[in-house]
């Protein structure tokens, strides 16, 4: 049977595109003939298909709005192409762009903190228009480390991917989509650090936890504190604890945790151990404003003066005579942004293991500076480098027990209780250790250390 | 029967035209501050149409920013001769057919295995099925085989919801054409989605 009506109607009528005599005709046939009732479902199918509207909550933040098309006006626009580099073919030019990116992500986190900072009046402050969007792919060719006011840091392991995905005064969001990453987050700086993996979302706070991409599923690991993973399928949370080792499958199955496996938890505190403050050199704050110095990223508007960038090169490049010789002629002939040298001469001294120079550095540092933050990390720095660099542990000592009364939320407060605890167990204080450890216990009861601590020393009194 | 699609939902934002027509004058006068709240006022409409064509959060930044940095180089010549929102539609599909033709796109989204991670795990996209991102990446790919032109027409109909009036206008096409181009576009996916035996998962 050949049918009055052709195909070209069907589809038409399908778009709306038919009316008068032509639609009735067509919508009569469709009634009658199943050939074109089939045609026409299948128009249908197809036309749903193209029309599905663009799925809920897919729509790019209004700062992300604003933030693009401010810096588009301004002439600032992240080129598209560079945006979106895959670095799956290692090309030079696609490298020396990677590593660009990760500056600019870099400066985007240090950007952010600012912004965080300035906003402490609440989130409201950090969503105004024009807060700086940071939706940059990081990368990593090997390991690569990234601090957040170093303080924070996140270390990428090799062909990893990362990216800045969001960030409000309060959390900001990492999303993994590939590799594995390390994330120290000391606390007092973000509240939240959230990374996304797969369906699942990390929420952490002043914790050391890793994440890691496996084929389809994801293991979340917890080597200090506590981190909330949250089901993005199901939103369910879940506390893991540290020590605890969550498996969670891509596409099936509930969350599950159950004990890291020993050999993990070693690689992962041999790992955390490089993400250390004792490689932190402390960030420097003007008097007044104690994060006034992020605002242009790390005080170089504040250590201009001395040349920052050109004792930073120096550094980079493992130039530390040099460095050193350029702070100390500046800290002979000027009198501003003292603590910012010494510190910098500091962190140099420890280069080469200077070890003495650099603590008197500190030292310095500590008696020019008026931030308490930048303080408090001066102390917890030179207690380290008395604990274990130089074996002063009474000084050492009088520096933990001074930082643990001066600041009692500080960043640092777990490390410097083990120092403490390690401290009087070598003086075979074991009595005054088992009190370390329980009110390390009590202040951190997450803390897989203190089980640990309090089997060392049982061992060591039984011996 | 199935109900058409309305159209010139995507005219309707909330952008009142008087509005829109002082914003445009001072932007092409050069104010900045006009150029920015034009855009943003038509974001939601450039968003809407690049995110039906591409599905991909990160790939629909990139296609804004690309939008925004047309717009800007060419709102000086802008006549008027069409409305604004004419004007930004064809920008938008067109910025986003050439990205999405440049990444290969839809191949990846058909085959997805090689779609990046990043695409396929955004939690933005959970109520987007992998099967229906594969099944719109196939006839993507059909669509791709058209001329730019013609693409242009599809794309300006079934993404950016332009009337056919519209397209002829824009084009300078007949009705009769349009329809006609988008009519044998619609046949092509069919053929291919039966040839590929994907129909049925439709």
């Amino acid at each position: 049977m050949i049918c009055p009506i052709n195909k070209r109607r069907i589809y038409l009528l399908c778009d709306g595109l038919l009316d008068g005599k032509e639609k009735a005709e067509t919508e009569a046939h469709l009634k009658t003939c199943l050939r074109c009732g089939a045609v026409f479902a299948e128009a249908s199918r197809i036309l749903a298909l193209l029309k599905r509207p663009s799925p809920s909550g897919a729509e790019i933040p209004r700062t992300t709005v604003e933030s693009i098309v401010s810096r588009a006006i301004a002439g600032n626009a992240v080129p598209t192409a560079a945006r979106h580099l895959q670095f799956t073919f290692p090309s030079h030019a696609r490298w020396a762009t990677a590593a660009g990116f990760v500056l600019l992500f870099i400066s985007g986190l240090f950007l952010f903190t600012s912004s965080r900072n300035k906003g402490n009046a609440g989130p409201a402050a950090a969503h105004s228009p024009g807060n700086p969007s940071a939706a940059l792919i990081a990368t990593s060719v090997n390991d690569t480390t990234i601090w957040f006011n170093r303080m924070c840091a996140l270390r990428a392991e090799k062909n990893s991917m990362v990216s800045l995905l969001q960030q409000s005064a309060r959390v900001v969001y990492f999303r993994l989509s590939q590799g594995s990453i390390l994330v120290a987050a000391h606390k007092g700086l973000y509240d939240t650090i959230a990374v996304q993996c797969a369906a699942v979302t990390v929420f952490a706070t002043g914790t050391h936890f890793s994440v890691e991409r496996a084929g389809a599923d994801v293991r979340v690991g917890v080597a200090e504190g506590t981190v909330r993973l949250v089901d993005a399928r199901t939103n369910e949370p879940m506390i893991l604890s540290c020590g605890e080792l969550s498996v969670v499958h891509d596409a099936v199955g509930p969350l599950e945790k159950g004990p890291m496996p020993l050999s993990l938890r070693k690689r992962l505190a041999s790992n955390f151990e490089t993400l250390s403050p004792a490689d932190f050199s402390p960030s420097l704050a003007s008097a007044g404003d104690p994060y006034s110095h992020r605002k242009s990223g790390l005080g170089e508007h504040r250590a201009e003066n001395y040349g920052f960038q050109h004792v930073r090169s120096h550094i980079r490049r493992g130039e530390y005579d040099s460095a050193i010789v350029d702070i100390v002629n500046y800290l002979a002939r000027d009198t501003t942004d003292r603590d910012i040298a010494y510190c910098d001469l500091a962190l140099c001294y420890g280069k080469i293991e200077r070890w003495e120079s650099a603590v008197e550095a500190y030292g310095k540092a500590a008696a020019s500076t008026n931030d308490s933050l930048v303080a408090e990390a001066i102390l917890h720095r030179t207690n380290s480098i008395l604990f274990s660099k130089l074996a002063r542990s009474a000084e050492a000592e009088k520096g933990i027990r001074e930082y643990l009364a001066k600041y009692p939320l500080g960043a640092w407060r777990e490390r410097e209780y083990g120092m403490l605890v390690r401290i009087q167990m070598a003086q075979n204080r074991s009595a005054e250790a088992r009190q370390t450890v329980d009110r390390y216990g009590e202040e951190f009861p997450a803390s897989c250390s203190v089980e640990e601590m309090r089997l060392e020393i049982a061992g060591r009194s039984s011996r | 029967m199935r109900k058409p699609f309305s159209r010139g939902k995507v005219l309707s934002l909330g952008v009142d035209s008087s509005v829109t027509d002082d914003l445009v004058l001072r932007s092409r006068q050069g104010d900045k501050q006009a150029l920015g709240d034009l855009i943003i006022s038509f974001a939601g409409m450039i968003q809407a149409v690049s995110g039906r064509m591409s599905r991909d959060r990160q790939l629909q930044e990139d296609i804004f920013q690309e939008v925004v940095l047309r717009v800007i180089r060419s709102i000086k010549d802008f006549k008027g001769a069409c409305k604004f929102s004419t004007w930004l539609y064809r920008i938008t599909v067109n910025v986003t057919l050439t990205l999405l033709s440049r990444e290969g796109w839809y191949k990846k989204m058909a085959g997805l295995d090689e779609i990046p991670e990043h695409c396929m795990q955004d939690n933005c996209h959970t109520e987007e099925s992998v099967e229906r991102k594969r099944l719109l990446g196939h006839a993507m790919m059909v669509v791709e085989t058209l001329s730019m032109e013609n693409r242009e027409i599809f794309s300006l109909f079934y993404f950016a919801d332009a009337s056919v009036d519209e397209i002829a206008g824009q084009t300078g096409k007949s009705k009769n054409a349009v329809k006609a181009i988008l009519f044998k576009a619609r046949r092509a996916i069919a053929k291919d989605m039966r040839k590929k035996g994907l129909m049925a998962r439709i």
